[in-house]
């Protein structure tokens, strides 16, 4: 197993309520599971918890192996992180390049500087999410669709064993959602990734064929993990699903 | 133009106090702490001002306070979870009360002028002994940024996202919370808190308003405070005004011109 939650609950600093609760769950190299509920029922929690950003309260959260309460960093040195709603200052005083690059420095260890290899993957990512015009533009100055293209391309660019996407599709129109999952699709094939992506709206899994999986969390916890095909034949689910949305 | 020897100190003191707080002004106005530079001249205020009241090395006193607060603030602000700017929000007026406290209780060197020069600084308070830690933290300070650019440079775009790429940002921001407080102690006696202030903001607000790359910034700011000391120390000895007054004023007209004068601020159309 790539990712094993063992009855997790985790705790804000003081919460009363845990944000998610004995949560079990096993991911085996190559899933790609979409993780769907209403507003706060702790999906971003869950992703933070797994990559070790947020501490477990109780339970164990295992990823390669590692615990994530100890080795939270090395774990996110592997761990591709898409998190929802990054913004920047308009004169912040980095490129889109820079920022792409930046998602490789953990990776590559202290006092070591990128080398001709890191430029190389990160104009491939660039060119891959077909953003390749934006490399030089000052990443404030971006749209909120081309800076959600570049954070997916910052994700990529760190050639990562896994990917957690947190509503990857925020802030994109259609066109652009249907060409990325296209190309989030084949990138999770051609890395070997395993992959856990938060989806909002459940009408979209149906438009998206690349989940294996599907969690559907109630309440901070899995109501439901099963596939795409089964979760949106059940209308029970559906319906109930629409109406806590 | 030429100094006479004890002045060259002087001299060489406001231009590594220049560059190194004009390298910091970069993370200070990046990481917007432009109130660290408020909070630690007053820690190092108070400090000095408690070395004056025991007679006691007003430098080592003054670092040792700055340093405190540097290594408190950090820590603090994690536990707390509050962003660092509202820690240092709430030490403030600890730093500020310290050492009016002192100052209380030595009416005699404020008759003396030796309090108003940590506030305006003093160029016959510079020994060669202190240009030389001036001249060494400028060095570790450069070396470090250097060394350690990719992590400062991750950490000054967006913490939270250095954190997710695996970079243990702690480390960072609480060394140059460190660094600050070291470099601020050094400065105080020369160049006084309302300089200190001037020069860990503007140097990096002037070179911020022609480029924006992280790496050009870097370079300019410090080139940026060490010229407006160079010449505001020799505008000050041949118009005979303080040096902290002369440095504060001429780096403050800069940066108006700067922000006039920014590409950033122009439109182009191209074809």
């Amino acid at each position: 197993m790539i990712i094993e939650l063992d009855n997790v609950t985790t705790l804000y600093d003081g919460a009363n309520v845990p944000t998610i609760t004995n949560i079990n769950l096993k991911v085996k190299r190559g899933d790609f599971i979409g993780v769907i509920g209403p507003n706060a029922v702790g999906k971003t929690t869950l992703l933070e918890t797994i990559n070790g950003v947020l501490k477990a309260s109780r339970g164990t959260v295992k990823v390669f192996g590692k615990d994530a309460s100890i080795d939270g960093s090395e774990i996110r040195k592997k761990v591709g992180y898409l998190p929802q709603d990054v913004s920047f200052d308009e004169e912040s005083p980095f490129l889109v390049r820079d920022v792409v690059l930046m998602g490789r420095y953990g990776a590559m260890g202290i006092l070591k500087s990128p080398k001709q290899c890191d430029y190389e993957l990160v104009f491939n990512a660039l060119s891959r999410i077909g953003i390749m015009h934006l490399a030089d533009r000052p990443v404030g100055k971006l749209s909120g669709g081309e800076l959600q293209k570049v954070m997916f391309a910052r994700t990529v660019a760190k050639t990562p064993k896994v990917m957690l996407l947190d509503e990857p599709f925020n802030n994109l129109d259609m066109g652009a959602r249907e060409e990325l999952v296209e190309i989030l699709s084949k990138i999770h094939k051609d890395m070997n990734l395993t992959t856990l992506m938060i989806i909002h709206e459940i009408d979209y899994l149906s438009k998206i064929n690349v989940c294996n999986r599907v969690v559907l969390m109630r309440n901070g916890t899995i109501a439901e993990d099963t596939t795409p095909t089964k979760i949106l034949k059940s209308k029970t689910l559906v319906e109930s699903f629409r109406r806590d949305h | 133009m030429f100094l006479p020897p004890f002045l060259l100190w002087g001299l060489a003191g406001a231009v590594l106090a220049g560059i190194s707080l004009g390298l910091l002004s970069v993370f200070v106005t990046q990481m917007k702490l432009s109130s660290l530079s408020f909070t630690m001249s007053h820690a190092a205020f108070a400090g000095a001002a408690l070395g004056m009241l025991i007679n006691l090395d007003d430098l080592v006193f003054a670092m040792a306070f700055a340093l405190i607060v540097a290594a408190v603030l950090g820590p603090l602000a994690d536990k707390a979870k509050l962003h660092v700017d509202v820690v240092i929000g709430a030490l403030f007026p600890l730093t500020i009360a310290l050492a009016f406290l002192f100052i209380s209780f030595n009416a005699d060197a404020l008759k003396g002028g030796g309090m108003l020069s940590l506030i305006w600084g003093s160029i016959l308070a510079l020994t060669p002994f202190k240009v030389v830690l001036l001249a060494v933290l400028s060095i570790v300070l450069g070396v470090v940024v250097f060394l350690f650019y990719k992590e400062f440079s991750a950490l000054l775009m967006n913490r939270k996202l250095a954190e997710y790429s695996g970079i243990k940002t702690w480390i960072f921001y609480d060394s140059i919370l460190f660094l600050t407080g070291a470099a601020v102690a050094l400065s105080l006696r020369l160049l006084g808190g309302v300089l200190i202030f001037v020069l860990m903001v503007t140097p990096a607000a002037i070179a911020s308003q022609f480029s924006y790359d992280l790496k050009k910034i870097m370079i300019v700011a410090p080139a940026v405070g060490a010229i407006f000391c160079l010449i505001g120390f020799y505008a000050s000895y041949i118009i005979d005004w303080p040096v902290g007054c002369t440095i504060a004023i001429i780096s403050t007209l800069f940066f108006l011109i700067s922000v006039f004068i920014s590409p950033k601020r122009r439109k182009k159309f191209s074809g």
